[in-house]
């Protein structure tokens, strides 16, 4: 039987977690500009959901086939 | 959380990997890179230990390190006995965990781990991110391998700046650390969004 853990922790701010891993408030401002550099990078990555063309579209494109 | 890792660059994409993955669970991981120079080692290392309610413990870098004179490396399972000693003599609430990349290993490497179930991640951080999802249930929100997936990949690509920014030479340093568990915070929130 592998061990398991059970957890049940609050969610704490990334100010609080910064705070308790000793980074600085000016170096916690650093670190949020990478930090929003990096979501928009991922955001980039993922595919952009696929947008359903209306029939008129559909029928005008098979008519220029 | 204490998390008993080797401090080699071929082991950078798993670290990254079980740092993510337990931000992602919202564990803060503490490690020994952290201790400052000065103090004795191992004072530090009970300590560190002893403020941890849970421990991690990766056995996967075995092998000799062939720098002469070529030496097997027994911190991470010397790290692993204090933390079994802790549990057994003083705290019994501490729950530890044992990691490989190869199953049938330990068994073979430390065979005083018999009837103990190793997590065995195959040396991938997919790898990794699965066997946290065995070993660790959230109450409030269990988060998903592509949630970790994704917090990885932005620790990878911010890796370097964090690195430079920190004025480290590697990201096995307690400044480089300290910025990687805020950027993976950081990540955590924004992949609660995910699917």
């Amino acid at each position: 039987m592998k061990p398991k853990i059970y957890l049940s922790l609050p969610d704490s701010s990334i100010e609080e977690v910064a705070k308790r891993v000793g980074v600085s408030k000016r170096r916690l401002k650093e670190l949020k500009v990478i930090i929003a550099d990096l979501i928009e990078a991922e955001a980039r990555r993922r595919p952009k959901p696929a947008v359903k063309k209306s029939a008129h579209k559909r029928a005008k494109r098979a008519a220029s086939r | 959380m204490f998390l008993n890792i080797p401090y080699d660059q071929a082991f950078v994409p798993l670290y990254l990997a079980f740092v993510a993955g337990l931000c992602a669970f919202r564990l803060e991981p503490r490690a020994t890179l952290q201790i400052p120079g000065g103090e004795r080692r191992l004072d530090r290392i009970l300590d560190l230990i002893r403020g941890c309610r849970y421990s991690f413990h990766d056995l996967s870098r075995v092998e000799l390190n062939l720098k002469r004179p070529a030496t097997p490396r027994f911190n991470m399972p010397f790290e692993l006995g204090l933390a079994v000693a802790w549990q057994k003599f003083q705290e019994p609430s501490h729950t530890w965990c044992v990691f490989e990349s190869r199953n049938w290993r330990a068994g073979k490497s430390l065979s005083d781990l018999s009837g103990t179930d190793i997590y065995v991640h195959d040396g991938t951080p997919a790898g990794v991110f699965r066997e946290l999802c065995n070993a660790l249930v959230s109450a409030d929100h269990q988060p998903t391998v592509a949630q970790m997936a994704a917090i990885y990949r932005g620790l990878r690509r911010g890796l370097p700046e964090v690195v430079r920014k920190a004025g480290a030479k590697s990201v096995f340093e307690a400044r480089a650390f300290a910025d990687l568990i805020v950027v993976a915070k950081g990540l955590t929130v924004a992949s609660r969004q995910l699917p």
